[in-house]
């Protein structure tokens, strides 16, 4: 299949967002890289079903969250588990200082599920609509926006950024919270 | 392993594929009211940060490679 030369600059100009998202999904830039590569391999051999003029983007962030997920299910829920148990490790609570930084970030982003960070990715980061986040997905909207929200909920969980009266149980949030304070 | 999809009738898309994937955490009670708009706010500026941080990385070579790789085989095959 001949590739024309918009189509091309389109494909390149996407590459470093897919790898972005690649990087938001698997949490390895590593395993991100063989993400995208076999995402173009298989782009590549289907390029005959993409119609010139619709959003090539979406279409390419969309074969690569299905080659992800079905990495995902091939490899079996115990890596992810593994992976998790070493995330959750690596996530200590929340840095002293009261400036979060990027790997602070990262390690909360990588504990989530990966159907809500992959909506919140998409739709926070990757400038999608919930509608075209929905057709990525194959899902509903609704569902895309009840991920967003878990998501951001977890999130919010994760880097102790909930307000103090929603968790007097957790020591830790009450200490910041004090800190705040004081 | 084989795996045996049942009722699927061929349909390419299966909707409860995440349903599985968030047991366990507390997030999701649907009682829970949003957050407030200043940690909405504090979590879409870290996304972003963390993304464009990736974005700003040159491509790999060996993405770069494929790439030629692909265009020469269509090239031969004309």
């Amino acid at each position: 299949m001949a590739v024309s030369n918009a189509l091309r600059e389109d494909l390149l100009a996407s590459i470093p967002n897919l790898r972005a998202f690649a990087v938001s999904l698997t949490g390895s830039s590593e395993r991100a890289d063989d993400l995208v590569q076999e995402t173009l391999v298989k782009a590549w051999s289907k390029f005959h079903t993409f119609q010139e003029g619709t959003n090539l983007r979406a279409w390419l962030f969309t074969i690569l969250r299905n080659e992800f997920y079905s990495q995902l299910r091939k490899r079996g829920r115990e890596v992810e588990d593994a992976e998790g148990a070493y995330a959750a490790r690596l996530a200590t609570q929340p840095s002293q200082s009261s400036h979060m930084d990027l790997s602070d970030f990262r390690r909360a982003l990588v504990q989530l599920p990966p159907d809500q960070r992959e909506a919140l990715v998409l739709v926070g980061a990757s400038g999608f609509s919930y509608e075209e986040a929905a057709e990525i997905c194959g899902c509903a909207v609704g569902t895309i926006k009840s991920r967003v929200s878990r998501a951001r909920n977890r999130l919010a969980e994760l880097l102790g950024l909930e307000p103090g009266e929603t968790h007097a149980a957790d020591p830790l949030a009450a200490t910041l919270t004090t800190r705040t304070i004081a | 392993m084989t795996k045996v999809r049942r009722g699927s009738r061929g349909a390419p898309k299966k909707k409860k594929k995440g349903d599985t994937m968030y047991m366990g955490h507390g997030s999701e009670d649907p009682a829970k009211p949003p957050i407030d708009s200043r940690i909405q706010h504090e979590i879409g500026k870290h996304l972003r940060a963390h993304y464009d941080d990736v974005i700003s990385e040159p491509v790999p070579d060996r993405i770069m490679e494929l790439l030629e790789k692909l265009e020469q085989s269509v090239a031969q095959k004309r």
